[in-house]
């Protein structure tokens, strides 16, 4: 399936600048494994070494948190979205 | 008769969300406003914390910013507390509060802000920001139990235990969290028209992209559960609390 991951700014030094990759993955833990065979180093910024989406990431698939969907497992289908958006402390 | 003049915002952080919050809900006449914050002002915040200005270096950012909230109008109210909002001065600073901006740049004052405004069933509108863009959260006033509607502990679920990227480490465009001062502001007008908050906002100001989400309450977040009765029994670690 061809989907679009949307970079936010704070993991675009990972990826040259780019704020979307196009890739082809079956589902979000997939799109993930894809991600960082392109862009090393975006893996471990968002899931941990035991296999799990750190806490403070949210992933969404379109406008769906794939908490409430299945996860990893999400299935994807062409033309989707996947979207990193992390916790980001900044403000003052 | 104005609906906003009898009501009370708490602005935890008077920084480059809190500054164009404050302005832009005292402009739309709340009439109480109280500033929460125990920095000074620096050379370094003046392009994005639209309060202050050059001759106003090294005075406490809470007075200087409740002095021009002030200087908007007779209809403004605003009081600073040059202090923190940490777990055992929450209880006291959320007294008389309608709904609280949070503004404050680390991870542990946000969750001290969110489990308080849980707690006590205040508002809250709670943001992040760094380089070019962020994100924005409104959060009703369920409080904790089965009707518990989202949070940031929904959201995020606990403070990163890593360092956070915050302004000091990674740069901050003025104009980028000056949008998301802004989005707070309106976002505190809607639950403040008695909207009920959960709706997500991320902002990248380099590709000018704003787009809202409305992720559904955790099951498993502590409030949902009422696992969270006393804050100071809370690690809020991995650095000090600050506002």
């Amino acid at each position: 399936m061809a989907v679009t991951v949307r970079i936010p700014p704070a993991l675009r030094s990972l990826t040259e600048g780019s704020d979307e990759v196009l890739l082809e993955a079956g589902t979000v833990r997939a799109a993930i494994d894809a991600l960082e065979a392109v862009h090393p180093g975006l893996k471990e910024r968002v899931m941990s070494e035991e296999g799990k989406v750190l806490r403070f990431v949210n992933l969404f698939v379109g406008e769906e948190d794939i908490r409430m969907l299945d996860g990893l497992d999400t299935e994807l289908k062409d033309g989707d979205d996947l979207s990193i958006i992390p916790a980001i402390a900044g403000g003052r | 008769m104005n609906p906003l003049a009898d009501q009370t915002v708490l602005l935890v952080g008077a920084g480059g969300l809190g500054c164009p919050a404050g302005h832009a809900l005292a402009r739309a006449g709340v009439g109480r406003l109280v500033v929460v914050d125990d920095d000074t002002v620096e050379g370094t915040n003046l392009h994005r914390q639209i309060l202050f200005c050059e001759s106003d270096i090294g005075r406490p950012k809470a007075t200087v910013a409740a002095e021009r909230l002030m200087s908007l109008g007779p209809h403004v109210h605003a009081e600073a507390r040059l202090t923190r909002f940490l777990p055992e001065t929450a209880a006291s600073l959320l007294e008389g509060v309608d709904l609280v901006v949070e503004g404050s740049d680390n991870f542990p004052s946000k969750f001290v802000v969110a489990d308080a405004c849980a707690l006590h069933r205040v508002p809250v509108v709670q943001a992040g920001a760094v380089r070019w863009g962020g994100w924005a959260l409104a959060v009703g006033a369920s409080g904790p139990g089965p009707r518990h509607t989202t949070c940031l502990r929904c959201v995020f679920e606990e403070p990163p235990r890593a360092p956070a990227l915050g302004c000091e480490r990674a740069g901050i465009i003025g104009p980028v969290v000056g949008v998301l001062g802004a989005l707070q502001a309106t976002l505190a007008l809607r639950l403040l028209a008695g909207e009920p908050g959960g709706s997500l906002h991320s902002y990248d100001g380099r590709r000018d992209r704003l787009r809202e989400t409305r992720p559904a309450p955790r099951p498993r977040c502590p409030h949902a559960r009422g696992d969270i009765a006393d804050l100071e029994r809370i690690d809020y670690a991995p650095t000090a609390a600050g506002a």
